[in-house]
């Protein structure tokens, strides 16, 4: 089940951790890759404010790239990584 | 804060046509300060790939602020600037012992891959031992973000 307020406001979190305020939010499209050079084209040391946030926010951890590739595969992606650690 | 401090002499075979140091050999001076200043800390490449990491610099920013010419005495100082992410961020100044003049200052960025060749996303286990001891050197505490 797609847990549309949680996708919603990663897309915020994506936004403000990475300091891109003048980036739409809602621009991300759900299931867009996040890093590489499809999709929005982050690069892996972006990743590491996303996780410091990420761990803010919903008390979880992403240990290294390797599990990144499966967590930052989109936003949905990480919505569901999310929801499944929470668990 | 601490900085760390070594001295580097300017060698025939380090500048360029004009006489003063070639832009890119600024570089092996911090390198020498570095490998200095890991030496002194106990976190040598060696050391750090026998526990599993690796250290690559994935950014680097310099001003050339003067010049130095061959036989002059340049200062190099580290600074290491806290993060609230697992990178590493020495600040480096290079100075003329001389006048005290900079003659280029930045930073380099390095992030820590495991033996996978994976960023890490956290200084866990040895690994966060051995950066808490290079962060009590400086005596800096990590930020927390």
């Amino acid at each position: 089940m797609v847990d549309r307020a949680l996708i919603d406001e990663l897309k915020q979190l994506v936004v403000t951790a990475l300091r891109i305020e003048d980036f739409d939010p809602q621009e991300i499209k759900d299931d867009e890759p996040l890093f590489g050079d499809e999709g929005l084209g982050l690069d892996s040391v972006d990743a590491l404010e996303l996780v410091v946030h990420i761990e803010q926010q919903y008390g979880i951890q992403i240990e290294d790239e390797e599990v990144g590739r499966q967590a930052f595969a989109s936003i949905a992606a990480l919505a569901a990584f999310i929801t499944a650690k929470q668990a | 804060m601490k900085v760390f401090e070594t001295e580097v002499r300017v060698r025939f075979n380090e500048v360029d046509q004009w006489g003063i140091v070639y832009y890119a050999n600024y570089f092996n001076y911090v390198e020498v300060a570095r490998a200095a200043l890991l030496d002194e800390v106990g976190l040598l490449p060696a050391l750090l790939s026998g526990i599993g990491y690796t250290a690559p610099i994935v950014k680097l920013e310099s001003n050339f602020r003067s010049s130095a010419a061959f036989n002059e005495v340049l200062i190099v100082q580290l600074r290491l600037i806290p993060q609230a992410t697992a990178k590493l961020v020495f600040g480096f100044t290079i100075r003329s012992k001389k006048t005290g003049k900079v003659v280029m200052d930045g930073e380099s960025t390095q992030v820590l891959l495991n033996n996978k060749g994976f960023m890490v996303f956290y200084f866990d286990g040895e690994l966060s031992e051995k950066m808490a001891a290079l962060h009590d050197f400086f005596n800096v505490d990590r930020v927390q973000a």
